[in-house]
């Protein structure tokens, strides 16, 4: 029982020293929309950096990739692969979105579809798929805080309040400071991440095994079939490779990822960023050490959810004192934290923007639309927050199949950015056809090959946008012809 | 920027994406030899997050190197 009070303390220390560094963020420029939603476009190469890779470093990364560590073996490298893949899209498209942001004054993704292919329905349409996809996932994380909380305090603090005091300090400071609030706190976010995963993921298998290699070759004269593909549960190399490319060249169209290029100052901080990127995929190294010490540990009886691996290792095997928990604690709650600020932010952001925007408050003022804009944000995290405590089994669902529909949006933006002479009919029939397949083989059919079912429906719209820009351009010939 | 560049650029990021998925995962699929305690097969992605970096940064010096102002 004592133990919990000083786990409790060391987090409740953490969440203070978040919401007063939140808080301190605001700045004057969070009264304007430009500044609330991309920090006045003024944010520089740090802070940005900061705040694409907490994006990524999602509560997922903390206990997700160990737990694909543990249960997967090697297949877990793939978390790896795609996260450092990721500045090649960062590189290539992240410049040209800023610039035309800049001209263009584009705020979300559903802007500039709206702008380009001259059909506001397009921006709603991107706006709701958008948001349909960041609540359950933004649920993700706050229930994601919430367990934390309840596991390493041995219930002291249970679910529901460790769920909101989350909730509270992150929406208190994206409430007041916007953007930049986000960019402060997910930097300190960001260095104890990786302090914290560095520490823990030494530590453990020094505790246990005497070191990380001494555990690896442990690992290999027991149960060899972890360290090389296709791990323990047989992922082919088709699956893996498919769900490689889906993840980092797709991820992009995440709009809380994609809008993150407008806040930029220029195109060449974007570019550093992207040098810079592999180097936050680094953090996730130990943190599959920590999945890969915790094959042997529960080889006898191993873990119903595999996402509990660092908690029992941490709390139940290696035999930590209460403080290291706590800091334990702290680290898991800042990944948890930092991407649910960008994503209540986000959610918050597009759904005024793209959908009441084009609708309801067509004529409003800037300050009326910032108003409006944070209270959305405080909308969206209590909907999570209630979906949370609720906790319907569908979510993973909604999430999945919603993200699927968004990476769909791909030619439709990349036609917006580089080939210009797409046509609204194409890339809209590109898209249907795409999202169609993608929900088929993603619920209703195994998918050919064991593929990744995105990439089967983003061959397919990649395909129709291609037959549609054939037929349009044939068109005018034989009208020609004809007369 | 020449035609070049943007090959050279294009080249490196093909070849780190083609390293890290099929076929070239393919290649360090094994055990041995460990490096720095590590598996093979880890090893080869920390080394082709490192190249990645590398490839990228000197991308960057090249287009971005001499101006201090944009």
């Amino acid at each position: 029982m004592n133990d919990s009070f000083i786990v409790t303390g060391i987090t409740l220390i953490y969440l203070v020293a978040v919401l007063w560094l939140g808080l301190r963020a605001r700045s004057q420029s969070a009264s304007s929309l430009e500044g609330y939603v991309a920090g006045g476009r003024h944010v520089g190469v740090v802070i940005l950096f900061f705040i694409l890779g907490a994006e990524i470093f999602s509560a997922f990364a903390f206990l997700g990739a160990p737990g694909w560590a543990y249960k997967h073996g090697s297949p877990a490298l793939y978390i790896l692969a795609y996260l450092s893949l990721v500045p090649i899209v960062i590189w290539s498209m992240g410049p040209r979105v800023s610039e035309l942001g800049r001209k263009r004054g584009y705020l979300t993704q559903g802007d500039m579809l709206a702008d380009h292919y001259d059909s506001k329905p397009l921006g709603i349409f991107a706006g709701v798929i958008g948001v349909l996809a960041l609540v359950p996932y933004l649920t993700i994380q706050i229930a994601g805080a919430g367990l934390l909380f309840q596991a390493a305090t041995d219930g002291l603090v249970p679910f529901w309040l460790g769920a909101l005091l989350a909730l509270l300090v992150t929406t208190a400071y994206v409430f007041c400071s916007g953007l930049s609030g986000i960019g402060w706190t997910n930097l300190m976010q960001g260095i104890m991440m990786i302090a914290i995963a560095w520490f823990l993921g030494l530590a453990i298998p020094e505790r246990l095994y005497g070191g990380v290699g001494e555990m690896f070759s442990q690992i290999q004269l027991q149960m060899p079939e972890y360290l090389t593909m296709p791990g323990a549960t047989g992922m082919g190399w088709g699956a893996f490779s498919t769900a490689i490319l889906i993840s980092a060249f797709g991820g992009a169209m995440w709009p809380h990822l994609f809008m993150k290029f407008y806040s930029a100052d220029s195109g060449r901080s974007l570019r550093r960023v992207s040098v810079l990127y592999p180097l936050y995929a680094y953090l996730l190294v130990p943190l599959l050490f920590i999945g890969f010490a915790g094959i042997l540990a529960f080889a006898d009886t191993p873990l119903e959810r595999p996402d509990t691996v660092l908690l029992k290792l941490v709390m139940e095997v290696a035999d930590f004192p209460p403080w290291i928990i706590g800091l334990m604690l702290s680290g898991a709650l800042a990944a948890a934290m930092s991407t649910g600020a960008n994503l209540a932010h986000t959610a918050g952001v597009v759904l005024v923007r793209d959908v009441f925007g084009a609708t309801l408050m067509r004529n409003a003022s800037d300050a009326t639309a910032v108003k409006v804009t944070r209270w959305s944000v405080v909308g969206v995290s209590l909907l999570a927050y209630v979906i949370a405590l609720l906790n319907p089994s569908s979510l993973v669902m909604l999430l999945l199949g919603a993200y699927g529909l968004i990476v769909q949006l791909m030619p439709m933006a990349l036609g917006a950015l580089f080939f210009r002479s797409l046509k609204r009919h194409s890339v809209l029939a590109g898209a249907t056809v795409g999202s169609l397949l993608f929900l088929l083989f993603q619920f209703a059919v195994d998918s050919p090959f064991g593929w990744h079912a995105g990439v089967w429906g983003l061959l397919a719209n990649v395909a129709v946008v291609a037959l549609f820009q054939v037929a349009v351009a044939k068109k005018p010939a034989t009208r020609e012809a004809a007369a | 920027m020449s035609k070049t560049y943007h090959l050279l650029v294009g080249l490196h990021f093909t070849i780190c994406t083609l390293a890290m998925i099929w076929p070239g995962a393919v290649i360090a699929n094994r055990f041995e030899p460990t490096v720095l305690g590590m598996p093979f097969l880890m090893f080869w992605y920390i080394l082709w997050m490192a190249v990645l970096f590398v490839g990228t940064w000197i991308a960057y010096g090249v287009r971005h190197g001499g101006d201090r102002h944009e």
